[in-house]
């Protein structure tokens, strides 16, 4: 009987065929078997291919084709469902030496890791303006905000949202300066994922915020990391991208 | 600070954000509309990823049901070679014969 465990290991070798094969004329060619090999690969190669589309623009089909190839050598599928799979390649990304003149590369395969994720999330109605309008404004102190679950935020030291923006066509490439830091905030508002731009100190109040921090704790964080952090703009950016799902108070104190 | 006190000065805060967003709800909605047969290939705006029967399905350029935000207004005046009027469309529409 075939052992599933030992024909996964088979796929990757390239000098024999796993043990236990079978075949209608008897004849078990290793020839043969490479063909099934080559499909296995092309196909994971095609699937990082649709999961890293701005990625394969950004290197050229070539280089993206190579690179994959080399990632899908030793990173099998755990899962059957192809949308999860690579979603630790901006990690492979990040020490692929070839990858090391397009530095933002890796933080670009991570927002775009991230719009696929966020598309699959699940399902939850974002608080809208008019919630947060209705908001009791002597309790905002204590006031802990849920983050959507569709919500993504992905920190970079380059211009991931201007440099992925500009592969939709929002804005030209020459005006980009990749290495100015840039925080993306994915979310899924009216089931259409999108990329926005945090303000500066964004990603630490919504990183404060996930971890069930309260706002007056959350902003005095992100004023102590950012000198340009304005709560206004970050809250302004919160409730037009629906990142916002659940409101509670922490009035215990 | 009281908590209170902090709570205002929050709330501060937070009347700025809802001025600067009485602009619309969803700032790319109004200002983007959705439009048939300009996508090219692999590119129309599905973020389903591998495996999808939606990602990358639009195999053909011009594609007449697959469909692509683009800036409000300028649809229209996009090319697109299976459009019978010549241009994007708003809705869905079957590709002319070539």
């Amino acid at each position: 009987m075939m052992d599933f465990a030992a024909f996964a290991n088979g796929i990757s070798q390239s000098d024999a065929t796993p043990k236990g094969l079978i075949a209608s004329n008897d004849f078990i060619s290793l020839q043969r078997f490479n063909v099934y090999r080559n499909n296995v690969a092309v196909s994971l190669v095609e699937a990082l291919c649709t999961n890293y589309p701005v990625c394969r623009q950004i290197v050229g089909d070539d280089f993206f084709r190579a690179m994959a190839r080399i990632y899908v050598a030793s990173n099998k599928p755990s899962s059957p469902i192809m949308h999860l799979y690579g979603r630790d390649f901006c990690n492979f990304i990040d020490c692929f030496q070839p990858a090391s003149c397009t530095p933002y590369l890796a933080d670009v395969a991570r927002l775009e890791a991230a719009r696929v994720s966020a598309y699959h999330a699940q399902d939850y109605l974002p608080l809208l303006s008019a919630d947060f309008a209705a908001l009791d404004p002597e309790r905002l102190a204590n006031l802990r905000i849920t983050l959507h679950p569709a919500a993504r935020i992905v920190r970079s030291n380059f211009a991931i949202v201007s440099v992925w923006g500009a592969h939709q066509g929002a804005q030209s490439v020459e005006n980009i300066d990749p290495f100015t830091a840039e925080d993306a905030l994915v979310t899924r508002p009216n089931l259409h994922v999108e990329t926005s731009l945090l303000p500066p100190g964004g990603a630490e109040l919504l990183e404060s915020l996930a971890r069930g921090g309260v706002l007056a704790e959350a902003a005095a964080q992100s004023c102590l990391s950012s000198s340009e952090f304005n709560l206004a703009q970050v809250l302004n950016v919160l409730i037009s991208t629906g990142a916002a799902c659940l409101f509670t108070y922490d009035d215990g104190d | 600070m009281d908590r209170r006190t902090l709570s205002l000065a929050l709330a501060a805060s937070l009347t700025s954000a809802l001025a600067i967003s009485t602009a619309p709800a969803s700032a790319q909605d109004s200002s983007r509309e959705r439009c048939f047969g300009v996508s090219l290939k692999g590119q129309n705006d599905c973020a389903a990823g591998a495996g999808t029967t939606c990602a990358g399905t639009s195999t053909v350029d011009y594609q007449g049901n697959a469909w692509k935000y683009v800036a409000k207004g300028t649809c229209e005046k996009m090319a697109s070679k299976t459009s019978t009027s010549g241009f994007g469309q708003l809705k869905e529409f079957r590709a002319k014969r070539s």
